[in-house]
């Protein structure tokens, strides 16, 4: 088939609207998010075994060493809490202030990605729940590496 | 053949190492037959590899396809440097399986990556690249009339990740424009003696995740029509791709090749392995 440019005008529309609707059904209100989750209960219960799998990764344990890992918990536990949904507000420092000067780069954050996901495995969350959690962590990735 | 036991190597050595680059599982694709980052039978915006913009990542691929009439197998490797420019270098061959037909093609890929992430980012990720084609069996190309046995390809790759997309999984969408002379991917030559003429080609994948280490998909390759005589069609594939680890990844398809030098219906199977540093 030749590649006139009518037909070439064709197929990018075909993708603009392959795009839109991939697009529109990612946008959904997380409001079930919070529920998915288990709540208060099931985002503690994330957190510690969040913490756990950071204590078996070497590549990002020397970070959290000279962290305070109380505060963290509880911060990170405000945190998901809020983005997802639930009653609460997050009043901890913002992201960049938190990673500032702590020289975090791209490897660092996809081993925490990593371990996140293995936390929520062991878990047993749904895919979807994963999903929609990591979708709204993603975003804070450039608040966080290379500060 | 040395190459071909030197990708053999590089697979297993790589496969049973512990690939720490630092990119999230899956996101470097899996590898295309004419090498490089992609899918089956197209390249995808990402770079080869899991590395970051603070590493290096070889990978190693070997592909079969398997349809009615012919064998096309490729092997090769690609280097991705710094999540910014990806080298490859395949080596395709094409068999007519009842007569003598052996004809191999060498691939030399270079990728850059011009903007964005396609995880990450807001907007899609944008990658240039060329494929640098030349034939080592010339006989069948020439016997056809084309005008060349060596060609470049130049293709514009946009591709786009959404964490959470369809049905919550994790969707892939890729789309390259492609400016190119080949006649079927260069193995039959470039051009025909009465016409230089080239066509911008569109070619795009999609997948989705139904599982975090299981791809299914599909992918089109328009392609160009232009020996008199010997019809050259659309190619499509569908496919599931498993990522075992960052080191290792298998993807199973079935192809659509439509008419080959002649010979209608060219259906059939597609295997590729990957391994990855």
């Amino acid at each position: 088939m030749h590649g006139s440019f009518a037909q070439i005008k064709k197929l990018l529309i075909a993708y603009s609207i392959a795009l839109l609707l991939i697009a529109c059904t990612t946008i959904k209100p997380h409001q079930s998010l919070y529920d998915a989750l288990g709540k208060q209960e099931g985002i503690a219960r994330l957190t510690d075994a969040f913490i756990e799998e950071i204590q078996y990764d070497k590549r990002v344990l020397p970070y959290f060493l000279k962290s305070d890992i109380v505060r963290f918990r509880e911060k990170f536990i405000e945190q998901l809490c809020t983005i997802s949904g639930g009653p609460c507000r997050y009043t901890g420092d913002t992201m960049v202030d938190v990673h500032s000067g702590m020289d975090i780069n791209e490897h660092h954050f996809n081993a925490i990605v990593e371990d996140l996901i293995l936390a929520m495995e062991n878990i047993s969350l749904p895919t979807s729940t994963q999903n929609q959690l990591l979708s709204l962590l993603a975003p804070m990735r450039s608040d966080i590496i290379y500060r | 053949m040395k190459y071909r036991l030197a990708t053999v190597a590089l697979i297993i050595v790589g496969s049973l190492g512990h690939a720490d680059n630092g990119k999230i599982l899956a996101t470097s694709g899996v590898g295309p037959i004419e090498g490089g980052a992609g899918g089956g039978i197209i390249p995808w915006a990402m770079l080869s590899g899991y590395a970051t913009r603070d590493e290096v990542g070889l990978s190693a691929t070997m592909s079969e396809a398997d349809v009615k009439d012919y064998t096309l197998s490729s092997h090769g490797v690609a280097l991705g440097l710094y999540d910014r420019v990806e080298t490859s270098f395949s080596q395709l061959r094409f068999q007519n399986k009842t007569n003598s037909v052996d004809i191999k093609q060498n691939i030399l890929g270079i990728k850059t990556r011009l903007y964005g992430d396609a995880l990450y980012g807001t907007w899609p990720q944008f990658s240039l690249g060329l494929q640098h084609k030349s034939l080592l069996d010339k006989a069948v190309a020439n016997s056809l009339g084309a005008r060349d046995t060596k060609g470049t390809d130049i293709y514009l790759s946009t591709a786009k990740i959404w964490l959470a997309g369809p049905l919550m999984r994790t969707a892939l969408l890729n789309a390259n424009l492609r400016y190119s002379k080949a006649n079927q991917l260069g193995l039959l030559g470039y051009g025909t003696k009465s016409s230089d003429h080239a066509d911008i080609l569109f070619e795009v994948a999609a997948a989705l995740f139904i599982h975090r280490r299981i791809a299914v998909g599909l992918e089109y390759r328009e392609k160009p029509d232009n020996i008199n005589n010997v019809k050259e069609e659309d190619w499509q594939d569908v496919f599931i791709a498993y990522f075992p680890s960052k080191s290792l990844s298998i993807t199973l398809a079935y192809l659509q090749l439509g008419e080959i030098a002649t010979l209608k219906d060219q259906t059939g199977t597609y295997f590729s392995i990957q391994g990855s540093f």
